[in-house]
């Protein structure tokens, strides 16, 4: 009998030591939320001082206060029918960069920006009623992308505008355009009816300008112009300067994009 | 025993074996092991916790905390990991002063094991990322990118293969397309390709060649997508021999682990931890 038990053991074996099945525990897998009452490591505290003491010189120097929540939504289709209300930060960034955009055009040889146009992955966090800090700046609009100023032709507009439309919307300034499903039906920039005959001029980030995000209708302007303006510092610029002015940020609660219910 | 009966017992055994391996394994007799994975994706420099004025974060995250709970789960359990999905960095002012050293010293001091490449971390350049990447050794895994780039070759691994154990755990990375995403200038060197096939291949070599008994996916492509673009879900059900995709990008924090059915009807669970070190994934495998 012992003779015969080896084979029977070796096929045993073969199946359950040679052969490992590794199995997924769902019952003890799950998420570890780092939460206030988490002990901190002091190991840890101590190595980031050396970098949190400098970066806090930047992080904490006060540029503005607001009196409303400036939510970091894209608001699309649907959604921005039923929450245009809402204070929106898109609106708020895109207001600031054509103000930047504006004030240096207007020292060149042409002599206004149409209109100014931005995608939402260029804004990165909401902030909240109460101080705006640099640091908080620097979160909202943490890459070095730069302004450039456009022109394009009426068709490119127009394939502008489609793409606009077909991405829901994205933060805009100084224009109010009406969507349909994937295709746009009306569009009023800088206070007057799109003209395809005419020429016009766009503000951007330079990421945007070189097809980032799908934007292609900018790729290949009729002229391009580099302001050297930091985005950031146009944020920066317009928060501080909104705040010394109005000693609030105003919260642009106004619809920008318009959706159809007929397409 | 007769060899009809000898035939029927080890049939019964061997059904058993397939059928019943949790009664079997509760026996004890065969030393059951555990290996818990620890993961985290697109830190983006969040080195301290979201300012109290955060109406969803606010005093949330931190890496002091996150590494307090590191050091208690790598005291609790034998063995473990710590890996990484991508976009350590870009987000706050630490980055845009210190470049990224600071991030990447985080991710050595507190040994990460494996990690793979997101956009962001191409936001200075691939010159820069990789020579970074270079100074803190940072174990960085990745199959679907041909590189023609001297710097990134030398940082990049198509896997790395870890022994714990009884596991031997196999370890690859899936980056993201970054047209759309990036200026072209900040990736010259490298080719993005679909996913599926590349990590096909080297899932094949890990589990064929290498006898990896566990083979665990880090994925910058996203969660999920309702056009066609490849997401974590669907290169789950395109692939087989994955047992676990730890993705990252679209910052989705997902309540319990999901279970897909891969090309093969088996399962592979896809997992994400939100972002900004807000939480830590922890998925347990059992051998």
């Amino acid at each position: 009998m012992l003779k015969r038990n080896i084979p029977f053991f070796t096929v045993f074996l073969f199946f359950f030591g040679g052969c490992s099945v590794v199995k997924f525990s769902p019952k003890s897998s799950e998420y570890v939320p780092v939460k206030q009452n988490t002990v901190a490591d002091s190991s840890t505290v101590l190595w980031l001082s050396k970098y949190k003491d400098s970066v806090e010189q930047i992080m904490n120097v006060l540029v503005a206060k607001t009196s409303s929540d400036l939510l970091n939504i894209r608001y699309k289709g649907k959604i921005d029918k039923d929450r245009s209300t809402e204070a929106n930060l898109a609106r708020v960034c895109a207001d600031f960069m054509h103000q930047a955009a504006q004030n240096w055009a207007s020292n060149q040889p042409f002599t206004k920006v149409d209109f100014t146009i931005s995608n939402y992955g260029g804004f990165r966090v909401s902030l909240f009623a109460g101080d705006i800090t640099l640091g908080q700046l620097y979160e909202l609009s943490p890459f070095d992308n730069e302004i450039v100023i456009v022109q394009l032709n009426g068709l490119q507009m127009d394939t502008l505008l489609n793409q606009i439309a077909e991405k829901g919307g994205c933060p805009i300034s100084n224009a109010q355009i009406t969507l349909g499903n994937d295709h746009w039906l009306k569009a009023t920039i800088n206070g007057n009816l799109f003209d395809s005959r005419r020429n016009y001029w766009v503000a951007t980030n330079d990421f945007m300008q070189q097809g980032g995000d799908g934007f292609t209708a900018l790729k290949y302007p009729q002229k391009k112009i580099q302001t050297g303006i930091l985005v950031r510092e146009a944020l920066i610029n317009g928060f501080s300067q909104e705040f010394e002015e109005t000693g609030d940020i105003k919260p642009r609660k106004e619809d920008r994009f318009i959706f159809s219910e007929n397409q | 025993m007769n060899r009809k009966k000898f035939i029927q017992l080890s049939s019964t055994l061997i059904a058993g074996s397939l059928l019943n391996g949790n009664e079997l394994e509760a026996s004890g007799i065969w030393g059951k092991e555990e290996l818990v994975i620890l993961h985290t994706n697109d830190f983006h420099s969040r080195f301290e916790p979201f300012p109290s004025s955060h109406k969803t974060w606010g005093n949330k995250g931190g890496i002091s905390r996150l590494k307090t709970l590191i050091d208690q789960y790598r005291s609790q359990y034998k063995h473990i990991l710590l890996l990484d999905s991508g976009d350590v960095w870009q987000g706050t002012a630490y980055f845009n002063v210190f470049k990224g050293h600071p991030e990447l010293e985080w991710m050595k001091n507190v040994n990460y094991q494996a990690t793979t490449i997101g956009n962001h971390d191409f936001d200075l350049g691939i010159d820069h990322l990789s020579e970074l990447r270079k100074k803190y050794q940072t174990p960085t895994v990745l199959c679907n990118y041909q590189i023609n780039h001297q710097g990134f070759q030398e940082i990049i691994q198509p896997f790395k293969i870890i022994e714990m154990g009884k596991f031997k755990v196999g370890i690859t990375g899936v980056a993201i397309d970054f047209k759309d995403l990036l200026p072209q200038k900040s990736y010259e060197g490298i080719i993005y390709q679909d996913p599926v096939e590349p990590l096909q291949m080297t899932v094949n070599e890990l589990r064929n060649n290498h006898k990896c008994d566990l083979v665990i996916v880090l994925s910058h492509l996203g969660y999920q997508y309702d056009s066609d673009k490849i997401d974590d879900l669907k290169l789950a059900q395109k692939t087989e021999g994955i047992d676990a995709i730890l993705g990252g990008h679209t910052h989705t924090f997902l309540e319990e682990p999901i279970i897909i059915k891969n090309k093969t009807g088996k399962n592979t669970v896809v997992n994400q931890a939100g972002w900004a070190g807000l939480r830590l994934g922890k998925l347990h495998f059992q051998i």
